[in-house]
């Protein structure tokens, strides 16, 4: 029984290194991509950029974040009331799930973060569009909560 | 769209403050409108923080944007008052003209007189008033 629950606690501190080490490495990845978009903007001829701020209302949508907030929140509300349960494997499993949905809304964020702010690398109007279509549809697939089904599911 | 030109020989700073100036002026940028932060709007253009920071700075010198702290810089309703102030001078300028019998192209140049002597940049030129 202690053996049992001595593995058990091992496996949730190897969950969460992992789960937090998913998180920076995401951040990396980000970084990288925007060290490359620099690069690549600087070899432009010319650049153009909008003059007005994208905020994640328009790039996102209100509803969409609303329901991947609310899937989240409903999610973790679940998982915390399997806390309270007297069956130790439901509560070990509430535990995982928990952690899984620290990381994944993290994850969520730090994503809908980059797409927000990267720099845009574009030298004409045809460019410029792309750039917000392309924002836009990366934001949305981004903020579906289907990870969070497939948690649960 | 704001484009930035390495080529030109206008300093980039211009071009940034030239492009939203004329925006606002022909009213593409609505008062109101959110602008980027300076640090968003050198990134996207492969600016200086410096040289978009003039930029906005002369803009907000010239009542065209104004800052909110951290909420961001804003087109100003400045501008756009200022524009209705001249359009209802204008409308009593044409009535006047209107009423003394004065044809298009006299009224015209008179106006053009007065601009270029910079009698009609005083606030209080009575004008329509006088007639």
């Amino acid at each position: 029984m202690v053996d049992g629950s001595g593995n058990r606690r091992w496996l949730l501190l190897v969950l969460t290194a992992l789960v937090a080490g998913l998180v920076p490495a995401q951040s990396l990845l980000d970084r990288w991509v925007r060290r490359v978009d620099r690069r690549a903007g600087a070899r432009l001829p010319r650049r153009a950029a909008h003059p007005v701020r994208l905020g994640w209302h328009t790039v996102l949508g209100r509803p969409r974040a609303a329901f991947a907030a609310t899937t989240f929140a409903g999610a973790a509300a679940l998982a915390i009331g399997a806390l309270t349960l007297h069956n130790s494997t439901a509560r070990y499993a509430a535990v995982i799930l928990l952690i899984g949905l620290c990381g994944l809304a993290v994850g969520v964020v730090v994503q809908l973060r980059h797409i927000l702010t990267h720099p845009v690398v574009a030298d004409d109007e045809i460019s410029l569009t792309t750039d917000v279509i392309m924002r836009v549809e990366d934001a949305r697939i981004g903020a579906v909560p289907t990870a969070v089904w497939s948690v649960w599911s | 769209m704001i484009v930035i030109d390495p080529a030109s020989p206008v300093p980039p700073f211009e071009q940034v403050r030239a492009q939203l100036a004329r925006q606002i002026q022909d009213r593409t940028l609505a008062v109101g409108t959110r602008l980027p932060t300076i640090r968003r709007l050198a990134a996207d253009l492969g600016l200086a923080v410096n040289t978009v920071g003039r930029a906005y700075r002369e803009l907000e010198e010239a009542g065209l944007i104004e800052t909110r702290g951290p909420a961001g810089s804003f087109v100003s309703a400045a501008g756009e008052k200022a524009r209705e102030r001249a359009g209802r001078a204008a409308a009593d300028y044409a009535a006047v003209i209107a009423s003394v019998g004065i044809d298009t192209s006299e009224a015209i140049r008179i106006v053009r007189a007065a601009l270029t002597r910079g009698i009609a940049a005083s606030p209080a030129a009575p004008g329509p008033n006088e007639a």
